[in-house]
């Protein structure tokens, strides 16, 4: 495991297993995975705009978790290159105040038989605006296909704002392409349980909120790098 | 339709079942767009002062309007002075209806005559640009209904039309309402007064026959409080190997407590097998959910033209008020789709429901684009969108862009999507049966469509049913 | 003179794979085989092949039925020739009602024959005899094709199906298993009625007491690695009964 400062460029070898943690972003960052290389890789990302690009070479298996808490837009782009590619590329996001963001994503099946999936998770307080623009591409003449996309955002308050751009482009018959998109309030009813067993609102709705964002968070298996992640999504819900 | 008639259509051609060609002299402007040719239309049609006003009006602006791009579709540009904006069957007498016209609606399986009518469809037939004849007015006109076309419309309803004439669709919207503003023809006007539930489905029909001409319709419908109406609309076109436009507007008004159903048979010429000739469909269609409890509901199913742009919309405002929108669009060869759904919601407890099927073969392409936004003040809104799409062969491709922005914390917006192929498996099954490829895949593809097949009036499901069928001819090898 | 379906030294691969590696056998008018067999033996294949199933591939060897060589026909020129396979696991069809289906797979096989489209009423009649035999009920005929169904209302279906098309041979493909004991009654019952002087049957089954009290075969083979390796009566199930395939499979590598 090793931390990473302002890189711009990495190349995982063939075969290698990776893990990184980035607290400290470069404008942009480059990953390559090559053959059968196996990436786990989790960022924290905010206050500046950010530029992921990530290639996924055969039978490479990448994983991704961003925990996004303020201002800044987030661009993220990855190409399933080699045929077998895996690509999973997560996301949560908390924003308050007046804070904006965009953070867009693009998954790119350039090869057969490859794999993706993305799960991203808002919440948006205050006079906040988050906007998320998702796209899958498949393109021409590939074969074996699996693309999955699930959004869910959470409106924390009057006058926060949440807008969806979902982008499939499909121009392949081969496929299994799944999406989602909600944007809403928490459930009435769950909070409404919640108080009946003397917990206060205030408390009831954090404590859905942030069962809701672990969804995502839960996913990182590095018990101390989840700790902080949550502990952080914590931080940021009660700004 | 009787089954009869669905045979005698059956034998009039291959594919195509309705690209005959009626030989009538037809009375045309001449060629080209200038406010002289939107002056010479205003007075064939005898149209007051501000009527042309509001043309003239439309047409400036629309010179300083570029034709929009940003949709998924390709076609190479049109030149709108090789195209004839007004064109309308000669007749002697304006209130007989010419013999050789009456042939093509019964080919068309559209029964003029009263006594032909299937219970409960009245018709309004819109030819080129003038519409021939609407059933059933005297009846209908007894309890108060108004459905005629828009041109008598605007001479004995002048203050209605005035009235609500672009006050959904503004002419200043984009660049093909513009257009229609400016040289619309005809098209069916319909007005439902208070209290009154229409005894029949109220349906138009469409033709495009003269060369080079595009058609401009412009429908009109109210709904005024606690009425109801449930309106049909069919499109047909000859088979022709240059491209011919159709520009629509329809505007539709919905009061407190009323309801419209809104559905769409549109099988325009799609061009042949390697996308030579077809109908470019541009067009725009909007309700405004005015009243509260209000309620509208788009079904369509597209099959036919060349190009199809289009997006009916609701715009939620009165509370409590609903908004559908059921959508089958099948593209094959050629045919290139982009259509979709807008809805707003600004008033509280509104709700709006989404189903859109989009079946893509040969070498198409099929997008579904789609809009919902929850105003600042829609209070506990609602909106539910299922989008599927369904894939058959490897050269076509089949898109989905759903925009959804929320202002309000109450409100909720869910939208699912999927894209598959018909599987191997399914194909066996059907075959193992004793059904052909072919059949079995229009069998699989109904089967897909089943939700929004259903929502369609009993006499046009069994033609929807039958052009799906159609439209995928040749599509399994 | 050869036999109403005659499988002669019948090969086949799916992929690289080789799984039928000449298959021979041969079934008259009116008899009910069974054919048991360790698993991956080729019985499956077997079925698949015989009705043209695009995911594999002959290699060798022939199949005539009625005289005709069936190998030269597709998947729906065998169906409506009169044979009939009902699946291990049939496929959903979405949106498709089972009674919508089988007035289109009805249809489809009158007009290949050149015969009329049966009327509403006749085959609402048809439909309605059938389904009440079967203990199949209106609901589950409105019901998507398998959509939503146990796999014992499947396997029902499936026996409904070949009740309604009437065909003259019919593949079951393990159509006891993932089934209760009543439902397999029903499947042993539609067999019965079925059963014809001018109709056989090819069973594909493990189960020694279904095969013993709701099939009743005239014969039965053991399938091993693609070939049939024993031939005989219903004495063969005891055998496998007593000692299960081991013997058999031995006897096919040797």
């Amino acid at each position: 495991m090793e931390t990473l400062v302002k890189r711009e460029r990495l190349t995982v070898a063939e075969n290698e297993n990776a893990v990184f943690i980035e607290r400290e972003l470069a404008d942009r960052l480059e990953i390559d995975v090559k053959a059968g290389a196996r990436v786990k890789h989790y960022r924290l990302h905010g206050g500046a705009d950010n530029a992921l690009t990530v290639r996924i070479g055969e039978n490479a298996a990448y994983e991704l978790v961003t925990l996004h808490l303020g201002n800044g837009d987030l661009s993220m782009s990855f190409d399933l290159a080699g045929e077998g590619a895996n690509c999973r590329s997560d996301v949560v996001y908390i924003l308050s105040g007046d804070e904006k963001s965009v953070i867009a994503s693009d998954v790119r099946h350039n090869a057969d038989k490859t794999v993706s999936a993305q799960l991203v998770k808002g919440a948006v307080g205050g006079r906040g605006h988050a906007a998320f623009q998702g796209g899958i591409l498949i393109p021409y003449d590939k074969k074996e296909i699996d693309g999955a996309q699930q959004h869910r955002a959470l409106l924390l308050s009057r006058d926060a704002t949440v807008e969806a751009v979902p982008r499939l482009e499909i121009y392949a018959d081969d496929v299994k392409c799944a999406h989602g998109s909600a944007i809403g309030t928490l459930n009435q009813d769950q909070l409404y349980y919640m108080r009946t067993r003397g917990i206060d609102e205030t408390d009831a709705r954090a404590l859905l909120t942030t069962a809701f964002l672990n969804e995502v968070l839960d996913g990182i298996e590095d018990e101390s790098v989840r700790a902080e992640f949550e502990r952080l999504a914590d931080e940021g819900l009660k700004k | 339709m009787t089954q009869d008639k669905v045979s005698a259509l059956e034998a009039v051609s291959d594919t195509y079942h309705y690209g005959f060609e009626t030989d009538i002299d037809a009375e045309t402007a001449p060629k080209g767009l200038n406010e002289d040719i939107i002056r010479y239309i205003s007075a064939k049609k005898n149209e007051p002062e501000w009527l042309l006003d509001f043309r003239l009006k439309a047409y400036r602006h629309w010179l300083t309007m570029t034709e929009p791009r940003w949709a998924k579709v390709e076609y190479p540009p049109i030149d709108y002075q090789d195209i004839y904006y007004y064109a309308a069957p000669k007749t002697d007498k304006k209130t007989e209806i010419d013999p050789e016209l009456m042939k093509t609606y019964e080919k068309l399986g559209v029964p003029l005559h009263e006594r032909e009518v299937l219970a409960g469809v009245a018709v309004d037939a819109v030819f080129d640009s003038v519409s021939v004849a609407t059933t059933f007015r005297d009846r209908l006109a007894k309890q108060g209904i108004i459905f005629s076309s828009i041109s008598e419309a605007v001479q004995n309803h002048p203050d209605l039309v005035k009235k609500y004439l672009g006050s959904v669709v503004p002419y200043t919207d984009n660049f093909f309402a513009c257009l229609n503003s400016a040289v619309f023809t005809d098209g069916t006007f319909v007005y439902i007064p208070k209290g009154v539930r229409c005894p029949m489905e109220l349906s138009t029909y469409f033709r495009i026959n003269a060369k080079k001409s595009g058609q401009f319709e412009r429908t009109m419908i109210i709904a005024d409080d606690n009425s109801y109406v449930s309106y049909l609309e069919g499109c047909t076109a000859p088979q022709r190997d240059e491209n011919q436009l159709h520009a629509a507007i329809v505007e539709i008004i919905v009061m407190n407590d009323a309801e419209v159903k809104y559905s769409t048979v549109q099988n325009w010429y799609p061009g042949d097998k390697d996308g030579k000739g077809g109908i470019y469909n541009f067009v725009t269609k909007r309700g405004l959910c005015r009243g509260v409890n209000s309620k509208l509901s788009w079904t369509q199913v597209e099959t036919g033209s060349a190009v199809t742009w289009k997006y009916p919309s609701c715009v939620l405002m009165g509370d409590n008020s609903v908004g559908e929108f059921y959508s089958v669009a099948i593209t094959n060869n050629y045919q290139q789709a982009d259509t979709g759904t807008k809805m707003i919601h600004l008033g509280k407890n509104t709700s709006s429901t989404i189903v859109s099927k989009g079946i893509s073969a040969g070498k198409s392409q099929n997008t579904y684009r789609g809009l919902v936004k929850m105003g600042k003040n829609a209070e506990n809104a609602r909106n539910f969108s299922q989008c599927d799409s369904l894939l058959i062969g490897s050269q076509c491709g089949a898109h989905t862009l759903p925009c959804m922005l929320s202002s309000n914390p109450t409100a909720s917006v869910e939208h699912e999507a999927t894209t598959s192929k018909i599987s191997d498996e399914q194909l066996f099954y059907c075959r193992q049966r004793g059904l052909n490829a072919e059949e079995s895949v229009s069998l699989i593809v109904n089967g897909f469509c089943k939700d929004v097949m259903q929502k369609l009036p009993m006499e046009f499901a069994v033609e929807a049913t039958r052009l799906v069928a159609v439209t995928l001819e040749g599509s399994v090898g | 003179m050869t036999a109403w379906l005659e499988i002669n030294d019948l090969r086949a691969k799916a992929g690289d794979k080789t799984i039928l590696n000449g298959l021979s056998l041969s079934i008259d008018a009116g008899e009910v085989h069974v054919i048991m067999g360790p698993n991956g033996s080729g019985k499956s294949t077997l079925s698949n092949v015989l009705c043209g199933n695009p995911h594999y591939e002959v290699t060798g060897g022939s199949v005539t039925f009625k005289g005709e060589d069936l190998l030269k026909l597709n998947v729906e020129e065998r169906a409506r020739l009169g044979v009939f396979l009902a699946f291990q696991s049939p496929v959903e069809i979405p949106g498709v009602s089972m009674a919508t289906f089988m007035k289109y797979a009805l249809n489809a096989r009158r007009k290949a024959a050149g015969e009329k489209e049966l009327d509403a009423v006749g085959f609402m009649k048809r439909i309605k005899v059938r389904a009440q035999a079967l203990n199949v009920s209106d609901e589950m005929l409105k019901r998507p094709v398998n959509v939503g169904f146990s796999g014992g209302e499947k396997k029902r279906l499936e026996t409904f199906q070949m009740a309604m098309l009437e065909p003259d041979f019919c593949i079951l493909d393990e159509m006891d298993s993932g089934m209760d004991v009543d439902a397999v009654k029903v499947a042993g019952n539609g067999v019965k009625i079925m059963r014809s002087p001018e109709r056989s049957f090819l069973v594909i089954s493990h189960n020694i007491k279904f095969i013993r009290e709701q099939i009743m075969p005239d014969k039965v083979h053991v399938l091993a690695n693609g070939r049939v390796v024993a031939d005989g009566g219903v004495e063969l199930l005891d055998e496998v009964d007593k000692n299960g395939f081991a013997g058999f499979v031995k006897e096919a590598v040797a």
